[in-house]
């Protein structure tokens, strides 16, 4: 699990992004003319691996995985994929770097071209980049290949495809330019659960095969713990916790991850009480640490100063004042099956992909 | 107690071309007052379909067979006025999507008024009505959400919103189709709770649509299992989870990545689609996907039987598994 002491394939340091706000009257009272979404986040992903960016809605997961190629105008920070390194908008920078990166959007059926055949979706962004040889429809038919999806599918249209397949021509698109990176989206949302097996398994054959990366944005707590090497989690456009998967959830340290572990366990018994309140506004974001309004640990520090990130073991991190105490606690059972006393701390790690098959 | 509602062979046809296709096909259930039923399957079971019929909803070109009887009174023999009443008094639903089922330019506080159009009260009694479920459903300061419009409210706040709509008909039915699916984890947590809660505000059943088996545990004392259009497995939650009896229900308990305790790459997942309904395979419908299927299975067509008190499961081996 050492990684390789070369440069980490993305690298994004203290991203910020914000956007305009309010009407004209409104500024004129003296409201705030910017919403901050990104406050400046930095994140990293190797070669090879998964990043799961974890987060409610709202919490700009989605933001900063457009940002990353310029798909949103960044206000502040860098961000390097491979070579190429870019600040705030430089046109030629961004095409380099989108041909590094492929990305698949939230919705799969809005993001095909309705007019558009499937097999000149998936070979779009050939053309866009001049880098299509050969015959199109053929190139079409070998990329939707690498998904499990049959020749005849060039040839039809979105409406004519469920949303699984969807996604699944979503994903050859992404691989269209050999992309080191593939940043993806809540690719299983809405998806029912064995097609979102089988996607997921897509995924993770696909990198055991061709070695992309991945950053995988979602919500779901049990898709991410079972397909990621690290998370990352994301609360007010901040990474609040971020640790080795198998760690992170067997020895949760920021009481939001805490609280979202417990929120899907979805057993009896060990049903702890809902995390309390709303997301607050981006505009209005709380003092101190801004998970104070809704923490049930919060003390009077937390209400003062925003807490420092701390190194709580092996790139596992934390931006909470208590994280140091509750890790000198017996770890909290990370939600096993009732009545199947397993405990994930004691499972042995993962076997790595290169060795599993 | 007596049935709050009860199917007998309920099928819903859509017409297609020249014939037509079943989309649900001889269901039958009965729910007593007090009783959350999970209505589980993938897309493409019939599901919705199934909930349409109950409440009348079906497009036109749809029409059921088979008997929809909701207290004892037959929902077909009613005119279009009376089943009308019924729907938005005693029968509610709460929709999948907070988004669309609210009407974005009206204000909350005059739909949630006019919702209750049928009670014949004041519009200052209806409004004190409203504002009161507001506070019920977990919303601090009613007086000024009943002032603001959908989209000034966050997912979260609104499907609580809808929910309050529809326990404010005060139904003897409620009809919940995915309500959390489009929610967070932890918004989708404190829904979960304030319908367990709002069970205790209904005086009848809840039929609650889902595909998420986690949900079913916490919200449901009886499951009943679609696939293809067809139920397949019937049972108590607890019996029905731990123990399934159809090789459909084990498959969707076992691709829940919740339910896999050591984390895998290579997730279960059931081979092959649901069958479309115009093209069912001959036999078992979950012949051409199963693990336990033999030559018996793809010739005859097993009937849903009874296995012991309450269960039922539509496998010719459902005693091996």
């Amino acid at each position: 699990m050492t990684p390789t002491p070369r440069l980490p394939l993305l690298e994004i340091n203290d991203l910020v992004v914000r956007y305009p706000s309010g009407t004209l009257i409104e500024r004129l009272r003296g409201a705030p003319h910017e919403v901050t979404i990104l406050p400046g986040v930095s994140l990293r992903i190797e070669r090879g691996e998964t990043l799961g960016l974890i987060g409610e809605s709202g919490s700009g997961k989605t933001t900063l995985g457009r940002a990353a190629l310029g798909l949103t105008p960044i206000s502040g920070g860098t961000i390097r994929i491979g070579e190429e390194v870019t600040s705030q908008a430089s046109g030629q920078t961004w095409a380099r770097i989108r041909r590094n990166v492929g990305l698949m959007f939230q919705d799969a059926q809005a993001a095909l071209d309705p007019r558009m055949s499937i097999g000149r979706s998936v070979t779009e962004p050939l053309v866009i980049h001049r880098m299509l040889k050969g015959n199109r429809m053929d190139k079409a038919v070998e990329l939707l290949g690498k998904v499990g999806l049959g020749p005849d599918f060039a040839r039809r249209y979105p409406h004519e495809i469920s949303g699984g397949q969807a996604r699944r021509v979503t994903v050859a698109r992404a691989l269209a330019l050999d992309p080191a990176l593939v940043i993806a989206d809540e690719p299983t949302a809405g998806l029912d659960l064995s097609v979102q097996g089988e996607l997921l398994n897509l995924l993770n054959e696909l990198q055991e095969r061709l070695g992309v990366s991945f950053l995988l944005i979602t919500h779901n707590l049990a898709v991410a713990r079972h397909v990621t090497d690290r998370i990352a989690i994301m609360y007010l456009g901040r990474i609040v916790e971020t640790g080795p998967s198998d760690r992170l959830f067997a020895r949760p340290a920021h009481p939001y991850t805490q609280a979202l572990l417990k929120a899907r366990s979805g057993r009896p018994g060990e049903q702890a009480p809902p995390i309390e309140g709303e997301v607050p506004s981006l505009k209005a974001r709380p003092a101190g640490c801004e998970f104070h309004t809704r923490c049930p640990r919060a003390t009077d520090i937390c209400r003062q100063l925003a807490p420092e990130r701390r190194a709580l073991g092996p790139g596992h991190i934390a931006a909470c004042h208590h994280a140091g105490a509750e890790l000198a606690e017996p770890a909290p059972a990370p939600a096993p099956a009732a009545g199947r006393p397993t405990n994930v701390a004691t499972l042995p790690p993962r076997a790595r992909r290169s060795t599993s098959n | 107690m007596s049935a709050v509602l009860s199917l007998n062979d309920v099928s819903v046809n859509y017409a297609k071309g020249r014939g037509h296709v079943a989309a649900v096909r001889g269901v039958s259930l009965e729910l007593a007052a007090g009783e959350t039923l999970g209505l589980v399957g993938e897309s493409g079971s019939g599901k919705s379909s199934l909930a349409s019929a109950i409440t009348g909803l079906l497009p036109n070109g749809a029409h059921v067979t088979g008997e929809v009887r909701f207290e004892g009174q037959d929902m077909a023999s009613l005119k279009a006025e009376a089943q009308r009443r019924l729907r938005g008094s005693a029968i509610a639903t709460i929709a999948q999507d907070p988004f669309t089922s609210l009407n974005p330019v009206t204000r909350i506080g005059r739909q949630l008024v006019e919702f209750q159009h049928w009670r014949g009260e004041g519009r200052r009694a209806l409004a004190a009505r409203a504002e009161e479920m507001l506070t019920r459903v977990g919303l601090s300061d009613p007086a000024a959400r009943m002032r603001q419009y959908p989209h000034q409210l966050s997912g979260g706040i609104r499907q609580r919103v809808s929910i309050a709509a529809a326990l404010l008909a005060g139904p003897r039915l409620l009809i919940a189709d995915e309500p959390t699916t489009a929610l967070d984890a932890t918004t989708e947590d404190q829904i979960i709770e304030l319908i367990r809660e709002a069970r205790r505000l209904i005086d009848g059943a809840v039929v609650f649509i889902t595909h998420d088996m986690g949900v079913v545990r916490r919200l449901c004392d009886r499951v009943a299992v679609l696939y293809a259009g067809e139920l397949v497995e019937t049972g108590p939650v607890a019996e029905v989870l731990a123990r399934p009896k159809h090789p459909y229900t084990r498959a969707l308990l076992e691709c829940d990545p919740a339910g896999i305790v050591t984390p895998t790459r290579h997730l279960p997942t059931i081979p092959g689609t649901v069958p479309a309904p115009s093209a069912l395979p001959a036999g078992c419908i979950f012949a051409p996907r199963c693990v336990m299927a033999r030559s018996d299975c793809t010739v005859n067509k097993p009937a849903r039987r009874p296995l012991g008190p309450e269960r039922a499961s539509a496998c010719h081996f459902a005693e091996e598994l």
